[in-house]
């Protein structure tokens, strides 16, 4: 019955889909070679220049697109791209499968060149082109079947909904429905798992997938809430840089049949859960519905007139068929009982139906309504004896029941006239009893009955399988989490795990035995394990796996045991590997867990290398050596140690030994003893360091060496190490004395000599640097800072600046003088001269310095200094002196000249003057007139100018002070006498040393020396040469000053006049007549006197004489300055 | 020779100043000689007596200074007026503390010694 039923509820879908997949190869076969879509001459070269196109796939989107464990692609997009491969001289290349971003990606990249069935989104505009609309999907919400709140798309904001991440529906709901909590997932499993434990409300995708996952995955409890609007339209994309192939593939989709598309969809999409069995049952129920159905139709032909009889027929097969669809909903039990009830009320036209349960139970499984049955009308309800008889009890009148019974009086008061009580069986026993009341009195015939009883069947059938399932789930989920749970664990192992059968065949490979013997999973399953063990031990594998398959117990069974193992490419290494054995069914099974141990092996072997290395260099090295054991015996003396003492393994075979050979005096060897085990046990107990020790060794041939010994303990074997340091000791000796000897250099020197780490600022000073600052050598620990404070206020500026430069790496040495304050005040001056020694990164690290004490130095040269600087100023005194005397006998001259001039030019202007006025006199009122002014003007002006300069050199005031008259006219010579010497003229002098200083006005008593030399050379000139002599004497008041020459001497008539003034033997212009009379003025001023004598032929001679002290104090005044101003 | 008519020597070794005084001084009545040196010049005086001397100072020679020192010796009366071109602080001290009733300093102004001869002499 139930099949009859079956195969009605899939009508024609179920054949077509049959006749479809039958007839689809060969309806493509045979259109590909018809109709083959027109490209053109460029796009066949395209295809040709490309023959290979890589595909993506939308990856576990059953039964769209989906890969199987070897990656096969299946579903429509397998069937598409089939289809099209048939239409186009491509070949599509299956891009690995990865997840649905990664394929995104890899489109993005171009790494994949078209990707299969996706929709089109704005996103994916930006990378894809996209081919017309291959597939339209429609999109429906799932809920879980209690849920009755979503009703539709305009249900979904507000809750929380799955769907596929990355998916178009993805972004059609971010879009439409803002207010929905999407959970995106990476699988329709998991999305729809998730509606299943409530984390989410609804699932929202394709009708096909959903449908497709909740049969394969056996879900229950699911139901499909509503369609939405969306929906998807499913087209190929391809990387945007190659048009030419979306084109080329639209040709191809346009080229698709209506039937071809049918087809397809049929394939994948019609109803073909893995329901418990239902390919089976379906197939059976296919038949024989079809042949139900053949045979009613014969049936009513035949009763043509018997048309309530087909109507009956058909009215029942509805309720089936009514009731069985809700068997293929996968509803829950209330569900399906509820539903079931309600089609067979309505499809049945009966007045009342119920499901409930035995009278024990408090509670009925399921009623129309409240009014029947209630509780107390169950006490005589005959249902009662469908369940304790479990056989179906029809009352066809009511009417005629019992009269008493209350059940009846219920009946008959809700207008029912028959029933029928049907027990269901939900387990052996009768569960249930399905009650049916119609308003027709005998309303249930044998036919009826039939049916009924099949429903009733179906109902148990229905519950039964719908626990049957739901605790299939139960146990289907909890082995998929526990295998989950095993599988992450496996395949979370470092070791290899392997499963073999007692013939040795792979029954299990996880991923570390992939990674460790090279072999895939699916390269050994299946396959003998041999192929992983070398072949020496084969033989002993396969003895071992017969032994104990026949019953022996080997004692390799949970031992662990250190083997080889052998890689794909052939390769052996070392593994230890645990073997466990377990039966399923009689049959044993082995599973071997294995570590890699080549790395442990590697390390094993090259700690025993180094081990050997170690004695290696201990044997080979240059320093003396011994290695003992934990118990001081000693394994071995080096070369250099045998060497070095004399002693060899002989004679010291372990440490005991050594001691009273090396230290024979008992004292000292017992002190050497306490602090070696002292240090020693420090060593092997704290893990301390060794703190190396200094001990005077003797060697075999009865010498001293002083030995530092170290030493050391590496695993369990103590290596002393012995340095001879008898050389060095020497050395050292050496190199304190030259340090010693420095250090008396540089203190006979006043060195020192300093070192400073610049990123500590510490430093170190010799006694030498220490003395020069006044300090006892080693007073402090030296620092930069310190030896600024020492500096003299003033020059520390300066010194940071020099340090400044140092340590910025300006300039890598600097020479500076500074001053320095000693601690008892007293002020040195120091030479420093710093030179960076050591760099880090550029920058100075290290510098050292010398300095020396130059005070000594500093104040002879100041000395010298003072010395130069008087030598200076008495040559600028000279120089001073010259340049005074030059001006002094200019001065002369010009005051000479001055007078001259003025009297020679006054006497023309005078004429020139006069003789105008004259010329003005004569007319006053004439044409001249005015010429004539002007001459007089000029006159005027001309003798101004003349009177001026005749003003000038008649000024001269006195400007006492102390003079030494030799000196003074040295000076005065000294301006003349090279012109002198030119007209032979010699002057001579006889100074007296002792003459005093005079008070007198240098200047003017220069102007004096000046004229009457100057007169004496006008005497001798005309002589052609002669000699001046000069000479000084000292008197008790004064100087006595001569000056004699040997010209031609002066007339006696005139030797009374030579003094006054106007008086001139000499033409005119050529003087003024007034030079000896100054002279005579000037010593007159000087309180002193001035006399001539003259011998005819023999010169002129004149006396000067001057008192030390002049009477006249007067104040000095700067007249040499007043007249250079008249000058000017 | 008018009695009234003063007479004037006039002593200086340019000849053409004295020239200018002879005519400027003619000019005004009086009657001019000259010397141009002072040995002529004091015999002049001796000879001539004239009123007044008009006397350069700087000669050759017997200069102005000497003529001066000798009349002064002599107690001539003789007016003398220095027309000198030396110009000391001392000199025009020097000359009238020597006899000279005023000295003038070259160039001189001819209406100013006019005005002074005409003072001295009338």
């Amino acid at each position: 019955m139930r099949r009859c039923i079956s195969s009605l509820f899939l009508s024609h879908r179920s054949l077509v889909l049959l006749v479809m997949t039958v007839l689809l190869p060969f309806a493509w076969l045979g259109e590909a070679e018809t109709s083959l879509p027109q490209l053109t001459q460029s796009e066949l070269q395209w295809l040709t220049a490309h023959p290979k196109i890589v595909v993506g796939t939308v990856p576990d989107w059953e039964p769209i697109s989906m890969r199987n464990k070897n990656g096969d692609l299946s579903g429509m997009a397998d069937s598409y791209k089939n289809l099209i491969e048939t239409k186009l001289p491509v070949t599509f290349v299956l891009a690995p499968e990865l997840p649905w971003e990664k394929v995104l990606d890899d489109a993005k990249d171009k790494k994949i060149d078209a990707v299969l069935l996706l929709g089109r989104t704005d996103e994916r505009d930006k990378y894809l082109l996209f081919t017309d609309v291959l597939v339209d999907l429609p999109y429906v919400i799932i809920t879980s079947a209690e849920n009755r709140s979503i009703r539709g798309e305009r249900d979904l904001p507000g809750r929380r909904v799955s769907v596929r991440s990355k998916f178009v529906s993805q972004e059609w709901l971010e879009s439409e429905f803002p207010d929905a909590a999407l959970f995106p997932k990476e699988t329709t499993l998991l999305a729809l798992d998730a509606v299943l434990t409530g984390e989410v409300d609804a699932y929202v995708g394709s009708m096909a997938d959903a449908v497709e996952t909740i049969g394969k995955n056996r879900i229950g409890n699911l139901r499909v809430s509503a369609r939405t609007s969306f929906v998807n339209h499913l087209r190929i994309g391809v990387r945007k840089d190659w048009p030419e192939l979306a084109s080329v593939l639209n040709k191809a989709i346009r080229d698709i049949s209506p039937k071809e598309h049918n087809a397809i969809w049929n394939l994948w999409v019609p109803f073909h859960h893995e329901w418990p069995d239902s390919r089976i049952v379906y197939a059976l129920v296919a038949c024989l519905a079809a042949i139900v159905i053949v045979g009613l139709y014969f049936y009513a032909a035949r009763l043509r007139k018997v048309d309530k009889e087909l109507k009956d027929v058909t009215r029942r097969l509805t309720i089936l068929s009514g009731c069985n669809q809700l068997l293929l909903k996968n509803l829950d039990e209330q569900t399906f009982l509820h539903s079931t009830v309600q089609i067979i009320k309505d499809l049945g036209g009966y007045e009342f139906v119920h499901v409930y349960g035995p009278p024990t139970a408090t509670t009925y499984f399921h009623g129309l309504d409240g009014t029947l049955p209630t509780q107390e009308t169950m006490a005589d309800c005959p249902c009662n004896k469908a369940f304790s008889e479990n056989k179906t009890v029809i009352v066809n009148d009511i009417l005629q029941y019992d009269e008493k019974s209350r059940w009846r009086d219920v009946a008959l008061k809700n207008g029912c006239k028959s029933a029928i009580m049907l027990p269901v069986m939900f387990s052996e026993k009768t569960d249930a009893v399905l009650s049916i009341y119609s308003v027709t009195p005998g309303m249930f015939s044998d036919k009826e009955i039939a049916i009924l009883e099949e429903l009733a069947q179906d109902l148990s059938l229905g519950v039964r399988t719908t626990r049957e399932r739901e605790r299939g789930i139960a146990i289907a989920r909890r082995v998929r989490e526990s295998e989950v749970g095993f599988r992450s664990l496996v395949e979370t192992a470092t070791d290899a795990i392997i499963s073999v059968d007692s013939s040795g065949m792979v029954t299990f490979w996880n991923s570390s035995a992939a990674k460790m013997f090279g072999y895939a999973a699916d390269e050994v399953i299946g396959k003998n394990l041999v192929v992983i063990i070398p072949e020496r031990h084969r033989a002993l594998h396969r003895a071992g796996l017969e032994s104990v398959a026949s019953g022996g117990v080997r004692k390799i069974i949970g031992a662990t045991v250190a083997t080889e193992g052998l890689k794909k490419g052939g390769d052996e290494f070392p593994v230890e590997l645990t073997l466990a054995t377990w039966e399923v069914d009689g049959e044993k099974f082995f599973t071997a867990i294995i570590r890699d141990i080549s790395e442990r092996k590697m390390a094993e072997e090259s700690l025993r290398k180094s081990q050997e290395d170690f004695k290696q260099i201990i044997k080979n090295s240059s320093v003396a050596m011994a290695l003992t054991d934990a118990d001081e015996k000693v394994l071995l003396l080096n070369g250099k140690f045998v060497e070095l003492f004399g002693y060899d393994e002989s004679d010291i075979p372990n440490v005991e030994a050594w001691w009273p050979l090396a230290y024979p005096d008992p004292k000292y060897r017992e002190d050497v003893k306490a602090v070696w085990n002292e240090r020693v046990n420090a060593v092997i107990c704290d893990k301390a360091v060794f703190v190396p020790m200094e001990t005077s060794v003797v060697c075999k041939d009865g010498g001293k060496r002083v030995i530092n010994i170290n030493f050391s303990y590496i695993g369990n074997r103590g290596l002393t190490v012995f340095y001879d340091l008898t050389k060095r000791k020497a050395m050292e000796d050496e190199i304190l004395a030259s340090h010693k000897m420095l250090a008396n250099a540089q203190e006979l020197a006043n060195m020192g000599h300093w070192d400073m780490d610049v990123i500590t600022g510490k430093g170190t000073w010799s006694d030498g640097s220490f003395k020069i600052f006044g300090l006892e050598p080693g007073a402090w620990e030296p620092t930069f800072v310190k030896f600024l404070g020492m500096v003299h206020p003033d020059d520390r500026k300066y010194i940071e600046q020099c340090m400044r430069d140092v340590l910025s790496g300006k300039l890598s040495k600097v020479e500076f003088d500074a001053r320095i304050i000693r601690p008892d005040g007293q002020e040195r001056v120091i030479h420093d001269k710093l030179e960076v020694i050591s760099y880090a990164d550029g920058k100075p690290v290290k510098i050292t310095g010398v300095n020396v004490d130059i005070t000594e130095r500093k104040r002879y040269e100041r000395k010298l200094e003072i010395a130069n600087d008087d030598l200076k100023s008495a040559l600028e005194e000279i120089q001073r002196g010259r340049e005074f005397l030059m001006r002094s006998e200019k001065l002369a001259s010009v005051g000479t000249l001055a007078a001259g001039v003025a009297h020679e030019i006054l006497n023309p202007l005078n004429i020139i003057s006069t003789v105008t006025q004259l010329m003005l006199m004569d007319e006053r009122r004439g044409r001249f007139h005015d010429n004539l002014k002007e001459i007089m003007l000029q006159v005027g002006r001309a003798s101004k100018i003349t009177n001026n300069l005749r003003m000038f050199a008649r000024e001269k005031k006195f400007d006492l002070g102390p003079v030494d008259v030799n000196a003074l006219f040295d000076h005065t010579a000294g301006l003349v006498e090279h012109d002198m010497s030119l007209d032979n003229i010699f002057i001579e002098r006889r100074y007296d040393s002792d003459i005093s200083l005079v008070m007198a006005d240098s200047d003017q008593l220069a102007q004096v020396f000046l004229n009457l030399l100057t007169n004496a050379r006008d005497a001798l000139k005309p002589g052609r040469g002669g000699v001046i002599t000069v000479s000084t004497k000292a008197t008790d008041d004064g100087v006595e000053f001569t000056m004699r020459d040997n010209g031609p001497g002066i007339p006696p008539d005139v030797m009374d006049r030579i003094f006054d003034p106007f008086f001139t033997t000499k033409e005119p212009g050529e003087g003024t007549g007034l030079g000896l009379a100054i002279s005579h003025r000037i010593i007159e001023n000087h309180r002193g006197t001035i006399t001539v004598e003259s011998v005819d032929n023999a010169g002129a001679s004149f006396k000067i004489f001057l008192p030390k002290e002049c009477p006249l104090s007067k104040k000095p005044d700067k007249l040499k300055n007043a007249s250079l101003k008249g000058l000017q | 020779m008018n009695k009234d008519v003063k007479k004037i020597l006039v002593v200086d070794d340019e000849y053409f100043f004295c020239k200018i005084l002879d005519k400027y001084l003619s000019r005004l009545g009086y009657a001019v000689i000259i010397s141009m040196n002072g040995e002529q010049a004091l015999e002049m005086i001796a000879l001539e007596k004239p009123d007044l001397v008009t006397l350069d100072i700087r000669m050759p020679g017997v200069n102005g200074y000497d003529i001066l020192e000798k009349l002064r010796l002599h107690q001539s009366p003789v007016k003398i007026v220095v027309i000198s071109a030396i110009d000391t602080p001392e000199m025009e001290a020097q000359m009238k503390a020597a006899g000279a009733s005023a000295v003038f300093l070259k160039p001189v102004e001819l209406e100013e010694i006019g005005r002074v001869v005409k003072e001295l002499i009338g």
